[in-house]
């Protein structure tokens, strides 16, 4: 018997013109929509490049228009430490985002020069934690050239021990070297999920299916700058049961969004 | 562009009735991470699992470790697995009294290649340590596989001074294209093509027979490197080439 279609769920797109870019990509939604069509990826969660580049406040309103109209398109916003005042009061920040049916946040540290530390972004992870608000944490320097393994894992042992109702979510460019390191943490916090397009590793789905199971797992592509191809494939052949492939391709991912609370 | 790949891939087919020949994977232990599943009885059986038929291959303890014990790695499974693995002896710069016994001893255990990584090693590679490797190559009419070869213009100078040996660029580019293109006994691979286009990209650039699969495995899962493939904007013909039939003809089996 034929299995059913997975319906993908993509939780690592950008739209927008970034900093670098390679020929042969693509910037528009328009576009991005036709290779969701092309990839089979039902839905998609979406970043603006100047969310990730420039500042939150004009990627954030940007990334609305962007999604606006496109019912499978799911706003992504970015948040930054809260003493500069350049955002809302991170309470006012999450109702807003609410508001604007935003249901997930990335926090890219080291693109905006910010450590994980409590001091420093404790009391918008208290408010994210509050809300249930599926937070990405993006280390690289950039969407384009990520480098390797750029988790201070220390930090994001910190994080989950300090914010236990917070769904962390794990988004590189590369990781896979970490993951001795990566065990430890995904026992100890159960909280704690992994996006795959960073997550190269040679039967890792199969590894963290059966050590922690499915549901530590998100699909994510990272397009415009990767091949969805390669996460779709991984997905699509990995050696697990049917329901855990429905989970990581993407239930596991609206079921956070739809935890997600006022 | 739709079509039978395309199919195989949404629907997660594996690909049993395509030749499929893996021209650059990996076997045994690594200290950079686990591997799960990565013994070589396991990888077999994912092959068999994905219908891949074949693969070209050398140890990971050829390229961070002791080379020779690595090249035993690779030994041990084509005396297990016969048919299914072709191996390539690992060398390293640093032994340079060792390269050419080293290299008698594998082709005696029926080695058909050789792998060079001299990033790894701290080594350059275009440097000079490595022309016994190419002249032996050449003498036995073997295949070598690097990691990087510096620069096209000493790629295209290997090419034409050492014709019988083959040359593979072993990770995804097109900045090698006029070399490819231009002599008979260069090849490109398509390992680590996981930009947005590469395949594409690879071949527009040069001849489609010039390209052949190569997946990373066990450094990359085989799905992840055969997805942009199988997906790829290009005809089925030139997916079914670059999957098999074009190492077939480079390996002249």
């Amino acid at each position: 018997m034929k299995r059913e279609r997975l319906s993908f769920f993509d939780a690592n797109c950008m739209v927008g013109r970034c900093r670098l870019f390679r020929p042969g990509s693509f910037y528009t939604t328009e576009r991005l929509l036709q290779e969701m069509e092309h990839f089979g990826i039902s839905e998609a969660l979406v970043t603006h490049a100047l969310s990730r580049e420039n500042h939150p406040l004009t990627g954030n309103a940007a990334i609305l228009e962007e999604v606006s109209g496109h019912n499978n398109l799911h706003a992504v916003w970015s948040a930054l430490p809260p003493r500069s005042r350049e955002l809302p009061k991170p309470h006012n920040l999450i109702v807003q985002a609410l508001e604007n049916d935003v249901r997930a946040i990335r926090l890219f540290p080291r693109q905006y020069f910010f450590p994980l530390a409590e001091w420093c972004v404790g009391t918008l992870l208290d408010e994210l934690e509050e809300h249930r608000i599926p937070t990405f944490i993006d280390p690289d320097p950039d969407f384009v050239n990520y480098g390797s393994d750029n988790f201070d894992w220390d930090k994001i042992s910190e994080v989950c021990m300090n914010h236990p109702g917070l769904p962390v979510i794990l988004s590189a460019g590369r990781f896979r070297t970490s993951n001795r390191t990566l065990y430890q943490l995904l026992e100890k916090h159960k909280h704690l999920r992994i996006e795959l397009s960073g997550y190269w590793l040679y039967r890792g789905i199969e590894f963290i299916c059966r050590e922690f199971g499915a549901g530590r797992l998100i699909f994510g592509t990272r397009m415009p700058v990767r091949d969805p191809a390669c996460t779709i494939a991984m997905v699509n052949y990995a050696e697990i049961s049917d329901e855990e492939k429905r989970l990581i391709a993407g239930d596991n991912l609206r079921k956070l969004m739809k935890e997600a609370i006022w | 562009m739709s079509g039978k790949f395309h199919e195989y891939a949404m629907a997660g087919e594996p690909l049993r009735d395509e030749l499929v020949i893996d021209a650059h994977t990996h076997l045994g232990s690594f200290n950079f991470y686990h591997i799960p599943d990565g013994d070589t009885d396991s990888v077999v059986k994912e092959m068999d699992r994905l219908g891949v038929d074949l693969a070209c291959t050398f140890a990971f303890a050829g390229a961070n470790s002791d080379f020779v014990y690595g090249n035993d790695v690779t030994a041990d499974a084509m005396k297990r697995y016969p048919g299914r693995f072709i191996g390539f002896a690992v060398m390293n710069p640093h032994y340079p009294d060792e390269m050419i016994p080293e290299l008698e001893r594998c082709l005696g255990l029926g080695f058909h290649g050789i792998k060079l990584i001299a990033a790894y090693q701290n080594y350059p590679e275009d440097g000079p340590a490595f022309i016994p490797a190419y002249r032996f190559a050449h003498e036995n009419r073997l295949i070598v596989l690097s990691h990087g070869w510096a620069r096209p213009d000493f790629l295209d100078g290997l090419a034409k001074e050492y014709p019988n040996a083959t040359f593979i660029i072993g990770h995804a580019s097109s900045d090698y294209a006029d070399v490819v293109k231009n002599r008979p006994n260069v090849y490109q691979c398509t390992c680590a093509a996981l930009s947005f286009g590469d395949i594409e990209r690879m071949v527009a650039a040069m001849p489609v027979e010039k390209i052949v699969y190569g997946s990373d495995f066990t450094d990359l899962p085989m799905p992840f490197s055969f997805g942009p493939i199988l997906y790829a904007r290009i005809p089925d013909d030139a997916k079914r080439a670059i999957l098999g039939l074009n190492a077939k003809t480079m390996l002249g089996i």
